[in-house]
């Protein structure tokens, strides 16, 4: 309950006796007494008229309100330490009464300066007060208190700031609060720290994907350089690399952070996935990594992997899976890093933001929505989300009982908050992007199409100063007008697999925040892959970090001795359907890789199944014998894994006859005829892989696309009819289509609504079973058990208009 | 087969039509009108198509391909959608985005060989995408003189 000034020195005897007495009475003294906490509110001028909270580690609470000089007194009911917010409506500061004066009036300051304190101990003061209770108190000890205090002291001295001889306890010290200069050596310095601009280097990454070797230099690993001609490539990415390029950048500012804007992790090369990312995590942790948004691939997983990878714990048993120091739990418990004795897996000591993915169960956001980072006197406030669109890119089982929010609203929502709470400057983190038709990195003129990443910027309140994007795999570095705003913002993105990252460097003014701002892409030049090629002079190259190639090296070692390992054999190679003369999949075909994974999920799905379908976008490799090898050739682990790289489940679900026929017809049925096309066959569709024992025959003349810019009479969706029902058959019996059939397939088609268009399974399926074996331990029990493999002989015939009957 | 000037096995006769072009590069301009065409087909194909440009260049390429088959007779529209093709390939070249070289190379050929038709330079036909013209035309004659 609040206690007005005039009755302190009476409270104050009083109580000191009281708990005297409680004292002299032996174990009673614990029980909750009567505290007063004290201080001033300041910014430099008083914080007057402004609402003091108090919360106690044991749950008591109270409020009171500052008089003009900034004074207040609260006496509350309860136990030290407790944690102080005071807000005037414009800013919202905490401190922390813990035990300084005589252990019953204690004297907390509420200023710029306690709040960057507060900040030092939690990432998100306005969290930790609303959640504050016992547990969060243990952390508040008199070490972690004078730690941070000093923490803060040494960053003002290293951003300029001359700190008076007399100010050594910004807590519990003389804070005399004027609005004229009169105040004393402590108020000055909080005028001092409103009277200067500060610089924040914000260094950022996206889409590294697990990427901790050296991308090749076809697909992310090479740049191309502006040189005042036609650009020069350079070799740029790889973990090692960059740590020193992160390092070098860090070492030229006084204040910085390293930042990520999504998949970080997920769709990652062997070396990374093999251990469930936790190499990428370990990396990334390495690298100094503070906090990013998730993005979709972070999901593809699902939510209690995702929540593992923050964390920690290793992977789940299951199958092959799930071995601690073979596939997962490398981490030596005192370091938290790689170890060959490792046991544990410590998670990410960066942190995951999600604002717009909540828990349906709860409402609450998946991750914190927020994460503010103080540099002395002044503060950036990062809001993390992923695209909207989530829910389309990954399974649905992944996403289940999530729910992905419009990301205008909540980035405007929790900006306002930021900035309501003090925040100087506001940077989104969002996993969503566009597309650049620049032809060298860093084009100052911004020749984006930001296409959704626009829509959003257009709706942005003025709240926000920068956005730092991801997901489209891009560069740039553009100035963005806001429509709705008409704010300038600055939009960045840097490409993927580590090969950049962005160089921002804000000019923050604590009582106008940003006013200035350079930004950069730097490409990861690496120092000894470059040998003869003229570096312009803008950029730089970067030694290899030896410590984290030293951590690289030891989980590419990991992954060597599981890729290594053989499977069993193939008489031949194994292709995928692809389109003539590339090796891009072709997904309107039939392919034998396609109908070999088929028959792998038949035969390893528990309690069997009549047939078996997979997506074609499942099927994700070729099978081939090395150079010089004569058949049967050794398939690996490793190889088996390029083919099923997605970690998806085995899924049972019962069908009728007429289903199984809908489901087929549903091939070619994507909204606007937008399923995958072969522009040299001009067949479109995507063709689901199928077991041996599903044959059938279709009729490519009905609904066949002529000509447009898409295909503009393909069935719509529930009225295709290319099957030739006649000829469908299961195991060589005709289909009855009124029989219920079990179909073996994966969560990806099976579960909530069913990917890439195919409804029937996951919508009209009944008794559908996750059974939670993954198709990549399928595979690898077929190869081990079926071996020679061989490529299959097709099980879907085509009629087309040279074989129809006239 | 009217697919058959997008087909790659064909690819290196385009290529000599682009070696070509370098050899002699035409002189007559095009039409305020075709311009219009030509600026408009590339403005559809970036809105349409440049959003599929993700882990590879695949579905950019289906994008475009299929825009064009929409002119099966040649007309200024192919050669917007072609050069739209063309920079966003050699676009993600510039972070060697997985297959940004062989689309390149095919969308160089296909260009070229619509440039021809026209008689346009390369100068003309830039600023119908955004970008810095003087670096992408380096670039795009730089490619050619690799070719020969």
């Amino acid at each position: 309950m609040p206690i007005n000034k005039k009755t302190i020195l009476f409270c104050s005897i009083f109580s000191t006796s009281l708990l005297t007495l409680l004292v002299a009475c032996g174990p009673f003294y614990n029980v909750q007494t009567t505290l007063f906490v004290q201080g001033i509110g300041a910014v430099g001028a008083p914080l007057s008229n402004a609402t003091v909270k108090l919360k106690c580690s044991d749950g008591g609470s109270a409020d009171g309100t500052t008089d003009s000089s900034g004074f207040y007194s609260i006496g509350v009911v309860g136990k030290l330490p407790c944690l102080v917010q005071a807000s005037n409506g414009s800013v919202t500061y905490h401190s922390i009464a813990a035990g300084s004066g005589d252990g019953v009036t204690v004297t907390a300051n509420v200023t710029p300066l306690t709040e960057a304190i507060v900040n030092q101990i939690s990432s998100d003061p306005a969290t930790l007060f609303s959640s504050f209770n016992a547990t969060a108190a243990t952390q508040l000890t008199t070490a972690t208190i004078a730690n941070a205090q000093t923490a803060v002291l040494k960053n003002l001295t290293d951003n300029g700031v001359t700190l008076p001889t007399a100010v050594t306890n910004l807590i519990g010290g003389q804070l005399v609060a004027s609005k004229t200069g009169n105040g004393n050596d402590y108020d000055k310095l909080l005028d001092a720290l409103g009277s200067k601009t500060y610089q924040v280097k914000i260094i950022a990454m996206n889409d590294f994907h697990g990427n901790i070797q050296s991308p090749s230099s076809t697909n992310g690993g090479q740049v191309t350089l502006p040189n005042g001609g036609a650009g020069v490539k350079v070799n740029v990415g790889g973990a090692a690399y960059l740590a020193t390029a992160i390092k070098t950048l860090k070492q030229s500012a006084t204040n910085s952070i390293v930042v990520g804007a999504g998949d970080l992790t997920g769709a990652s090369p062997f070396e990374s996935s093999i251990t469930h990312d936790e190499a990428a995590i370990d990396v990334l942790n390495q690298l100094g990594l503070e906090v990013t948004s998730v993005g979709n691939h972070e999901f593809d997983y699902g939510r209690t992997e995702l929540l593992r990878k923050q964390n920690g714990g290793c992977f789940p048993v299951t199958g092959d899976f799930g071995k601690v120091g073979v596939d997962t739990c490398f981490m030596d418990v005192a370091t938290g890093t790689y170890s060959s004795t490792g046991t544990t897996f410590s998670g990410a000591k960066f942190k995951y933001l999600s604002a717009n993915v909540l828990d349906t169960s709860t409402n609450k956001t998946l991750f914190p929505a927020t994460y503010i980072k103080r540099f002395g006197p002044v503060s950036v406030g990062f809001i993390g989300l992923t695209l909207k669109g989530t829910t389309t890119l990954v399974s649905s089982t992944a996403v289940a009982n999530l729910s992905f929010l419009d990301e205008i609203e909540v980035i405007n929502k929790y900006a306002q908050a930021l900035k309501d709470s003090g925040v100087n400057a506001v940077t989104v983190l969002i996993h969503q992007g566009g597309v650049s038709t620049a032809t060298t990195v860093n084009d100052k003129t911004c020749p984006v199409s930001f296409g959704d990443l626009g829509t959003i910027l257009d709706g942005l309140s003025s709240n926000v100063d920068v956005v730092v994007s991801g997901h489209s795999h891009q560069e740039y570095v553009c100035d963005y007008t806001g429509a709705k705003s008409k704010k300038k913002y600055l939009v960045t993105q840097t490409g993927f697999y580590g090969g950049a990252v962005t160089d921002i460097n804000l000019t923050i003014d604590p009582k106008k925040g940003v006013t200035s701002w350079t930004a950069n892409t730097v490409p990861v030049i690496q120092a000894d892959k470059n040998t003869g090629v003229t570096i312009p002079s803008a950029f730089q190259t970067f030694a290899k970090d030896s410590t984290v190639d030293a951590l690289v090296t030891s989980y590419v070692n990991v992954s060597k001795v599981l890729a290594n390992k053989q499977v069993g054999t193939i008489s031949g190679n194994i292709m995928r359907a692809l389109f003539t003369g590339t090796t891009n999949r072709d997904e309107s075909a039939e392919g034998a890789m396609g109908g070999v994974m088929a028959d792998a999920y038949l035969y390893g799905t528990p309690g069997g199944a009549d047939f078996a379908v997979v997506n074609p976008g499942g099927v994700r490799a070729d099978l081939t014998c090395a150079t010089g090898v004569s058949p049967p050739c050794p398939v690996t682990y490793g190889q088996v894994n390029t083919v099923a790289p997605f970690m998806n489940t085995l899924t049972k679900v019962n069908i009728t006859g007429a289903q199984l026929i809908r489901l087929l017809e549903q091939q070619w049925e994507a909204p606007n005829c937008t399923a995958k096309i072969n522009p040299a066959t001009f067949q479109y569709g995507r063709l689901l892989q199928v077991s041996s024992n599903l044959t059938y025959t279709f009729d490519t003349t009905v609904n066949a696309w002529t000509s447009g810019p898409i295909p503009t009479n393909c069935a719509a969706a529930g009225t295709g009819k290319r099957v030739v029902v006649s000829t469908v058959k299961i195991n060589g019996v005709s289909l009855d289509l009124t029989k219920t059939y079990t179909v073996s397939t994966n969560n990806f088609l099976g579960i909530g609504t069913g990917g890439d268009n195919f409804t029937v399974l996951a919508k009209l399926g009944t008794q559908a079973v996750d059974t939670k074996v993954l198709d990549l331990d399928a595979m690898i029990s077929y190869f081990q058990d079926k071996s020679p493999v061989s490529s299959p002989t097709p099980r879907i015939q085509k009629i087309t208009s040279a074989t129809a009957s006239p | 087969m009217r697919w058959v000037f997008l087909n790659l096995n064909i690819l290196p006769i385009f290529m000599m039509g682009g070696m070509f072009l370098c050899a002699s590069q035409p002189s007559i301009a095009l039409t305020n009108s075709q311009k219009t065409i030509v600026q408009s087909a590339a403005q559809q194909a970036s809105q349409l198509c440049l959003k599929e440009m993700h882990h590879d260049t695949d579905e950019f390429v289906d994008c475009v391909n299929n825009l064009i088959e929409t002119h099966k007779i040649f007309d200024e529209k192919q050669l917007g959608y072609a050069y739209l093709g063309l920079v966003g390939c050699l676009s993600a070249m510039r972070i060697s985005t997985l297959h940004s070289d062989i689309c390149t190379s095919h969308y160089l050929a296909v260009t070229d060989k619509l440039m021809k038709k026209y008689k346009v330079k390369d100068e003309e036909l830039c600023s119908s995408v955004p970008g810095n013209c003087s670096v992408r035309v380096a670039q795009i004659k730089s490619l050619r003189r690799k070719k020969i």
